[in-house]
């Protein structure tokens, strides 16, 4: 392992060519900070002038609620990318503030059932492979790892991985880790190397040092720097909007992750439009 | 015999933590009490010491004809007895598609005439597994951290019980929200906790249980708080609701009518917040 990131840091420090990055939000482990971080970054991406859209993955769609969205009609929800449209482009999105948004649904579950096929992991790929004017493209998965999940690694130049400093969720991390692993092997090679993003974090608990250490140790630059320290504005949902940024733009939780947003668009090689 | 299920369609609520406390102090307390982990992830049985269990020594043996308590794997751990989950569960999903596929876990429990209490732990997907879990319960606990997202998933699965229960299950009770991470220097959970008992009233737990440390940490070891740290306060919260939780469970009152709301309604009262 030591080796292998060793290479890869060389890699990374060099920006990644990349014009319009497909970027997905992935731990096996829920309760992570998946669907904070998806909203977050991709409201300090907007607000850095990047034109920026987000799918919601998730079949219990959390992030949907997050944002409140209107009730779309079903063909107009993340299940536009199975078959029903050609090119990203052709999928009705929701617009808003910063970004915009394709919504869930719960009928991805029944979806599910009929994502049998080997080639059943391209869908997505496909649709933003077709054409889309966006700059970055979030994507927000489930903490199950089923066929959406590969579907949306398949479709990813970048994996963030949220990871609370703690056993389990750090366990879980490693999990989609190797995943991530297998699908650049077999699936994507165009799929860099996933980066953890060290959430909740309380300087308080001892044991949050160590496995910030132990990941940091083990995983070297694949660990973003930035990291999102505990913060309560970040588990509500404020009157203004769903974004840290809208409820106190001088909060701790709006600072980290308008610092790890300029982390990660240090890694392209692109400027706003 | 009473079969508990611990359930919550939001990740790291604390459902595993909860299941393995559970299970632990109700065999201290003196009843034959067996877990099994339905998580395919097997986070339960990676903290209780099974790494990479094997499929014929896992769940999956409790799903179809072959069922059978003479030839199942039950391990015995310290403090009460086990069935791990193994990845092999993901891969039996594609073949338990059929409307009937939800019985097996009822059908195989109930012959059961060894444990005075089962406690199953499932994953935040609703998959077969937790309908499954659900059909073959009689109560259901769901662990809730007081904040957003998670009081939202904790009242999808409260509407998934109460489906299950109309239409598959009218044995089971209904569920019980245990409050979990309740930090007392957070505002906001003062407010959520107070939210949920407006709504749910007696449904929600009296005892609930605090931020601790060790509940997150003690796990590294496989064993559980009881015989690690007995006076800590994960170890005393767990208690408690344990106790609190059997009263309920043998109380011979008249059922608690079923609180009517839609999810409409307590949107609108979280937005209130």
């Amino acid at each position: 392992m030591s080796n292998q990131s060793i290479e890869r840091s060389a890699d990374t420090l060099g920006q990644i060519n990349i014009c319009m990055p497909v970027i997905t939000l992935c731990n096996h482990k829920g309760g992570t900070g998946k669907t904070t971080t998806t909203i977050n970054l991709a409201t300090a991406l907007g607000m850095s002038g990047f034109k920026t859209l987000v799918v919601d993955l998730d079949p219990q769609s959390f992030l949907s609620e997050m944002l409140r969205l209107p009730v779309v009609k079903e063909e107009n929800t993340t299940l536009a990318f199975f078959g029903l449209h050609e090119s990203l482009r052709d999928i009705p999105v929701v617009e808003g503030h910063f970004f915009d948004v394709v919504p869930s649904t719960p009928s991805l579950t029944k979806l599910l059932r009929h994502l049998t096929k080997p080639t059943d992991v391209f869908w997505m790929k496909e649709n933003i492979e077709n054409g889309h004017d966006y700059t970055f493209v979030l994507i927000d998965t489930a903490a199950s790892l089923s066929a959406l999940t590969f579907n949306a690694l398949v479709a990813s130049d970048m994996v963030i991985i949220p990871v609370i400093p703690e056993f389990q969720s750090v366990v879980g991390a490693e999990q989609t880790w190797q995943t991530c692993q297998m699908v650049r092997k077999s699936l994507n090679p165009s799929l860099t190397e996933p980066f953890f993003l060290l959430t909740k974090v309380d300087a308080r608990r001892r044991m949050h040092l160590r496995f910030q250490q132990y990941l940091r140790d083990k995983y070297d630059h694949a660990v973003l720097k930035q990291y999102i320290r505990t913060d309560t504005l970040l588990t509500e949902r404020g009157s203004a909007g769903a974004s840290v940024f809208e409820i106190d733009i001088h909060s701790r939780g709006a600072k980290d992750y308008a610092n790890m947003a300029e982390e990660i668009i240090h890694q392209f090689n692109i400027l706003p439009s | 015999m009473k079969i508990i299920s611990v359930c919550n369609h939001k990740g790291g609520s604390g459902k595993t933590t909860c299941s393995i406390h559970l299970a632990a102090s109700l065999s201290l307390a003196g009843h034959k009490t067996l877990a099994i982990d339905l998580d395919p992830q097997g986070f339960m049985s990676r903290m209780v010491g099974f790494a990479e269990p094997n499929e014929k020594q896992s769940a999956l043996t409790l799903f179809g004809h072959q069922a059978d308590w003479e030839t199942q794997f039950v391990a015995e751990l310290e403090e009460f007895d086990f069935i791990p989950s193994s990845n092999a569960l993901t891969t039996a999903l594609k073949k338990l598609t059929k409307p009937t596929d939800v019985l097996w876990l009822k059908e195989i429990l109930t012959t059961n005439t060894k444990y005075e209490y089962m406690v199953l732990d499932t994953s935040s997907s609703v998959t077969v597994y937790t309908l499954n879990a659900l059909v073959a319960s009689h109560h259901v606990i769901i662990p809730v951290i007081p904040e957003y997202l998670p009081v939202i998933g904790s009242e999808q699965t409260y509407q998934t019980c109460t489906l299950v229960k109309a239409k598959l299950n009218p044995e089971l009770a209904n569920p019980y929200f245990l409050l979990t991470q309740v930090d007392g220097r957070k505002n906001i959970h003062q407010r959520y906790k107070q939210y949920l008992r407006d709504v749910y009233q007696h449904q929600v737990l009296n005892h609930f249980i605090r931020t601790n440390a060790s509940l997150s940490e003690e796990t590294l070891k496989g064993k559980t708080l009881f015989s690690t740290e007995p006076n800590s306060k994960g170890a005393i919260d767990f208690a408690n609701v344990t106790d609190e939780l059997l009263g309920l469970i043998h109380a011979e009152e008249k059922p608690a009518p079923i609180i009517e709301h839609t999810l409409d309604g307590t949107w609108k009262r979280l937005v209130e917040l």
